[in-house]
C-alpha cells in the first residue's frame, strides 16, 4: 500500500516535472514530435522529415481567422524572408493550423496565403495531432528545434504584440545556429485559444 | 526530483490566490453601498464598462461575500462567443444563491460597441468590464495563453479555482464550471 503511494506521488511530481513553463506536454529538450503527409497551401504534402537537412526547424501554430495570429503574419513572413528562404538556407519554418472551423481550413489557408505571399509552407492538420503532441494551445506559437530536433525554445515569437523589444524567436534561432542555448528558453504564448476536438 | 518548472508552478499558485489583491484601489460610494452579506449589486439592463486592470481589482472587491465568476472573453474570440450562452445560463442558475458571474472582455476599446451589442444579445444582465489594457496587464496578471478563461474567486476575493484550456488534453467546459459552482455551494449549506 506504501509503495503504490509513492508511487502514485512520484507518478504526479513527474507529470509535473516532464511539462514546461507554460506547456503542458512538451519541456525543452524533448524530440520534435513527428508529422506525416500535411497537406499545404501549395498542394504538396509534407513531413518531418522533408526538413532534415535544415540545422533548425521552426514549427507555428497559427490559423487565419485569429486577430492574434494575423497581426504576426507580416513578422513570419519577415523572419522566414531572413532565415528560411532558398534551399541553402540552414533554417525552415513551417506554419501548421489545426482548426477545423471553416474560417480556418484548407481552402480559407490558401486564400490566406495567397493574398499575404507566405514565404514558408502552411500546413493544415484536421486531425489535430501535431497541436496536441506539440501541446500548443493558442494561435501563434512557437516551437524551435535544434540539429538534432530536440526543442531549444518554445512559446511566444516577441515579447509584444503592439512594440516588440525582445525577439525571443529570433534569439533562439541564432543561438541554436551556434550550436548553443537560447538565454530564454520558454515563454507564455499569447493567443486564440486552439479550438480542439474530443 | 522536483524539478525548477514544478517549484514555479507552486509559487505561481500560491500567487494566483492573492493576484488580485495587490493593488489597493480606491474606494467609491458604489463599494461602500454595495459591500453587504445579502443579495449581489444590482444591474440595471446590460451595461458594459471600461475599466484599467487596477479599477478592475477594486470592482472586485465591491463582491466580497459572493462567490464571483469571472469569465474572460472578446468579440474575435469564436469560442468565447460560441460558448457564452453557458456563462449567462450560470448566472441565471446561482444569481440568487450569493454567486456573482461578470465577463471581462479583453477587446480594443474600440471595440466596445459591438461588445456590446453582443451582450445585449446574450441577455447577459451582470457587471460586464472591458479592461484597457495595452500593455496586456491583464494577461499577465492571470498568467492568460488563451481565451475563454474562467477564474472563480471565494467570498473573499481570492482566487479558489482556474479553468483554463492550456492543456490540448484537458479543456475546461462551462457544464464543469457549473458543477462545481452546485459544489462549492453545496458544501457551504449542506442540507
Amino acid at each position: 500500500m506504501r509503495t503504490s503511494l509513492m508511487c502514485l506521488a512520484f507518478a504526479l511530481v513527474a507529470s509535473v516535472a516532464w511539462a514546461g513553463e507554460f506547456n503542458k506536454k512538451l519541456n525543452i529538450g524533448d524530440p520534435c514530435p513527428g508529422f506525416q503527409n500535411l497537406e499545404g497551401v501549395d498542394g504538396k504534402r509534407y513531413s518531418l522529415d522533408d526538413f532534415k537537412n535544415k540545422d533548425v526547424l521552426v514549427i507555428v501554430i497559427t490559423c487565419n481567422h485569429c486577430p492574434m495570429a494575423v497581426a504576426y503574419e507580416d513578422r513570419i513572413i519577415a523572419f522566414a524572408g531572413k532565415y528560411a528562404s532558398g534551399n541553402d538556407s540552414r533554417v525552415a519554418l513551417v506554419a501548421i493550423n489545426v482548426n477545423n472551423i471553416e474560417a480556418d481550413r484548407l481552402p480559407a489557408m490558401k486564400q490566406r496565403a495567397q493574398e499575404k505571399g507566405f514565404n514558408f509552407p502552411y500546413l493544415y492538420d484536421p486531425s489535430q495531432r501535431i497541436g496536441r503532441d506539440l501541446g500548443a494551445t493558442v494561435t501563434p506559437e512557437f516551437f524551435v528545434f535544434d540539429k538534432n530536433r530536440k526543442l531549444v525554445y518554445m512559446g511566444a515569437m516577441d515579447d509584444s504584440q503592439t512594440a516588440p523589444r525582445v525577439n525571443y524567436l529570433e534569439a533562439a534561432v541564432q543561438a541554436a545556429l551556434e550550436g548553443k542555448a537560447p538565454a530564454v528558453k520558454e515563454t507564455r504564448a499569447r493567443g486564440c485559444t486552439v479550438k480542439y476536438e474530443n | 526530483m522536483f524539478r525548477k518548472s514544478s517549484w514555479i508552478l507552486v509559487a505561481w499558485c500560491f500567487s494566483l490566490s492573492f493576484g488580485c489583491q495587490y493593488s489597493t484601489g480606491r474606494s467609491s460610494n458604489a463599494r461602500e453601498q454595495t459591500e453587504c452579506e445579502c443579495s449581489p449589486p444590482a444591474t440595471t439592463g446590460v451595461s458594459l464598462r471600461i475599466v484599467t486592470c487596477k479599477e478592475w481589482d477594486d470592482e472586485l472587491k465591491k463582491y466580497r461575500g459572493h462567490y464571483v465568476i469571472v469569465d474572460t472573453w472578446a468579440t474575435w474570440c469564436g469560442p468565447c462567443r460560441e460558448e457564452f450562452p453557458n456563462l449567462v445560463k450560470i448566472h441565471r442558475r446561482f444569481r440568487d444563491h450569493g454567486v456573482v458571474v461578470m465577463s471581462v472582455s479583453v477587446d480594443d476599446p474600440k471595440a466596445e460597441k459591438p461588445a456590446l451589442a453582443f451582450l445585449q444579445e446574450m441577455q447577459a444582465d451582470f457587471p460586464n468590464y472591458l479592461v484597457h489594457d495595452p500593455a496586456l496587464e491583464w494577461w499577465d496578471k492571470w498568467q492568460i495563453k488563451g481565451i475563454p478563461i474562467v477564474l472563480v474567486f471565494s467570498t473573499e476575493g481570492r482566487l479558489l479555482r482556474r479553468f483554463d484550456r492550456d492543456d490540448p488534453d484537458r479543456q475546461f467546459t462551462y457544464a464543469e464550471v457549473e458543477e462545481y459552482i452546485a459544489q462549492l455551494l453545496a458544501t457551504k449549506n449542506p442540507s
